[in-house]
């Protein structure tokens, strides 16, 4: 809204310069955009918070201007008596058929006026906020529009027939031609004041041709109601037609003012027009509402602001803004009540709100908060953990990526995760925030998908956070460390050209087992979703899955739109945690020499070399105190569905070195359990 | 208790920090961006 400072100054002194004053204004609340000087003048573009109707209007903003130059009381229009002395003579009749839609109406008859072009002063002060002028009578009601905020028309009285004014909705087929020239259809959504016969203007917007004010009006009739802000803003709509009547409407105006707008403009009318204003007015409909009281202590102030303010400088500002202070109940406290303007405050803390904002929100001093925080409570398992696993993932060239929780289930399909477990939002902002993730695959596959994109060749990525399920109409989450390894596995020049395998990923996981000191564990062949055949398993501790790690799946990676292998794994954080060794117990280095034995079996393909491992383990005991595949064939050397896997095992005893038949005994021990228990044969 | 509420990001004040110029930085996990922050 445009404000023009040399009308402004009509009621509030204002000693700074423009500039000064925009400054404070906005720091108030009340944002100055556009600053413009024109001639002597200068023009203020003020953005209006919807909170605020009240700043609609020169009354309104010259009060913020008092309250931020410290003065008390801004200067009050003159404008004839509020107070009507009651009368028999009643020269027209008011009736309100939708009292709903219109919660007060004042009419006021206005005799014998003269109608001419307006002075100077008004002419200047309306055409400096970009309106048209038109003459005297009708410019005085746009006068008041911008100075109290309160919309109002007059009519021509002598052209309303059956001198009756009636707010009513419109039927379906009536209309009327606006002072536009334009004639607009009408129905039953849309309000109307009307004589007798036929509508005489679209209440709170735009008033008909037939009664408009002109050159040979002489009798006026005054309007000033309060409208309902849902039934303008409809009809508006609906008419495409929007004034500056209705959008002080639309925002409410204050009911309150209804009555001082008519009497002000009454009083233009006769100064300027000459008009008898004797005749007794009309106030219709109105019901009071209660007076807002609102108790205020000082102390609350400095309790939720951190600042001290003087009882003299709250009573200032809360004053210059339109509220009355009385002492209140109690030390310390003012009982203040709220003007019909001010909606907004309800509280005590709006009070409070009220006077920080005037004050300054730069004043408040910065401090710290006193904390009376305990610095007891150690670390927390888990976080120690995740702090572990962060530093090893780091230390192993692996980069942390952060990822969004929140996705689409497209998304979760796309990743092949199963659909029973998820936990949808009930109101998501858009499709890509549909559910929280079951996994952190999803999200990664994302992550590498845009880092190939952007041609980038080895990529390396962890993430360390939560997964959510939804188990029947229980929630829970877990926290996991996803790893993910994709293209070349070493950037130098001379292994630039091997790219990243399942084993990379599996000697990641066995180094940050082997950091926990986690040595009982078991790979196992297992088939998720999302893995391929090939390469899919999950890692077992005392028989309990801590991890799953495989190759994704073709299928998988061409929903992502990836073309490169991708190695991912998943670790359960609290299974890590819970199984890590808490004590490290000793045990005296071997004293004995030790005997190293191979032997080479050819299996089925299928067969893993951890199970053959697991059985030499078992069959040997503590006796092998080594055990390494070294070597795994498949080729001409063996049948096409076979393999062949070779381990070297170390035989040691703590007590004794051990003799030839012992190693014998033992490594055919070992041999005749692989041989029949994995269906092999010797190679 | 009694207190002032606000909200604003992490995200926001990393980029106060280090001078970053787009948040979506921070949740497109380029590596040349999370490179370099070693």
């Amino acid at each position: 809204m445009k404000i023009s400072l040399s009308w402004l100054k009509k009621y509030v002194d204002v000693k700074i310069t423009p500039q000064k004053l925009a400054e404070k204004l906005t720091s108030a609340g009340l944002e100055v955009g556009d600053i413009q000087k024109t001639g002597a003048d200068t023009i203020f573009d003020i953005e209006i918070t919807s909170n605020r109707p009240d700043w609609l209007s020169l009354l309104g903003i010259a009060r913020e201007v008092a309250a931020v130059s410290g003065i008390r009381n801004i200067n009050i229009p003159k404008a004839l008596p509020l107070k009507v002395k009651a009368s028999m003579k009643k020269p027209f009749s008011i009736q309100i058929k939708d009292v709903k839609a219109c919660s007060r109406y004042i009419g006021r008859l206005i005799r014998d006026v003269k109608i001419s072009e307006s002075e100077p002063w008004m002419k200047n002060s309306i055409e400096s906020l970009g309106a048209r002028t038109i003459n005297n009578a009708a410019d005085i009601t746009n006068y008041c529009l911008y100075e109290t905020g309160q919309p109002m028309h007059a009519f021509d009285f002598d052209k309303i027939e059956g001198n009756r004014i009636i707010v009513r909705r419109a039927q379906k087929g009536e209309t009327i031609i606006t002072i536009d020239g334009v004639k607009r259809e009408l129905d039953e959504s849309i309000l109307v004041i009307a004589d007798s016969v036929k509508p005489v203007a679209i209440a709170g917007i735009m008033g008909g041709i037939e009664t408009e004010v002109s050159i040979s009006t002489k009798n006026i009739l005054l309007e000033s109601a309060y409208f309902d802000p849902v039934t303008i803003r409809r009809a508006s709509r609906k008419l495409g037609l929007s004034t500056e009547s209705n959008y002080r409407f639309e925002r409410k105006v204050d009911s309150e003012n209804v009555l001082f707008a008519s009497c002000r403009a009454a009083y233009l009318y006769k100064e300027i027009c000459g008009g008898n204003t004797e005749e007794p007015f009309l106030d219709v409909n109105y019901i009071r509402g209660g007076t807002r009281i609102i108790q205020l202590k000082t102390e609350n102030f400095e309790r939720l602001i951190g600042m001290k303010i003087t009882a003299a400088r709250v009573k200032s500002i809360l004053q210059s803004l339109g509220f009355t202070i009385k002492p209140g109940k109690g030390k310390n406290c003012l009982s203040v009540t709220v003007p019909s303007f001010r909606d907004d405050v309800a509280l005590e803390e709006d009070l409070i709100e009220e006077l920080a904002r005037i004050e300054g929100f730069d004043k408040i001093e910065e401090s710290m908060p006193p904390i009376k925080a305990r610095i007891d409570s150690a670390y927390t398992d888990i976080y120690m953990t995740k702090s572990k696993m962060r530093r090893l993932l780091l230390g192993q060239g692996i980069n942390e990526i952060v990822t969004i929780t929140l996705l689409s289930t497209r998304s979760l399909d796309d990743a092949m995760l199963d659909g029973g477990n998820r936990v949808l939002v009930m109101n998501p902002l858009s499709a890509e925030q549909e559910a929280l993730r079951t996994s952190l695959l999803p999200s990664t596959l994302k992550v590498i998908n845009t880092n190939l994109n952007r041609r980038i060749k080895q990529i390396r990525v962890f993430e360390i956070d939560s997964i959510y399920e939804r188990v029947k109409n229980k929630f829970s989450q877990t926290e996991f460390a996803s790893i993910a390894l994709t293209g070349t596995a070493y950037q130098n020049w001379k292994d630039h050209s091997r790219r990243v395998t399942f084993y990379d990923l599996k000697g990641v996981i066995e180094s940050m087992l082997d950091s926990f000191g986690i040595s009982e564990y078991k790979f196992e062949n297992k088939k998720l979703d999302y893995f391929s055949s090939e390469q899919s398993a999950v890692i077992t501790v005392k028989g309990q899955v801590i991890a799953e790690l495989g190759k994704i799946s073709k299928k998988v990676c061409k929903n992502f739109d990836i073309s490169e292998d991708i190695f991912f794994a998943q670790i359960n954080v609290a299974a890590l945690c819970l199984n890590r060794k808490k004590e490290y117990c000793f045990t005296p280095v071997a004293r004995y020499p030790s005997v190293v034995r191979d032997i080479a079996l050819v299996v089925k393909k299928n067969v893993a070399a951890g199970l053959a491992m697991d059985i030499i383990k078992e069959t040997a005991g503590a006796l092998a105190v080594k055990i390494e595949l070294f070597d795994v064939y498949s080729g001409d050397q063996v049948q096409t569905d076979s393999k062949s896997l070779a381990f070297s095992i170390e035989y040691q005893s703590p007590d004794a070195t051990l003799t030839e038949e012992q190693v014998n005994l033992v490594h055919s021990k070992v041999q005749n359990e692989l041989l029949t228990r994995l269906n092999a044969i010797l190679r | 208790y009694s207190g002032f509420a606000f909200g604003m990001g992490v995200e926001r004040i990393a980029m106060l920090k280090y001078g970053i110029d787009d948040i979506r930085l921070f949740f497109e996990n380029d590596m040349r961006f999370i490179k370099q922050f070693s």
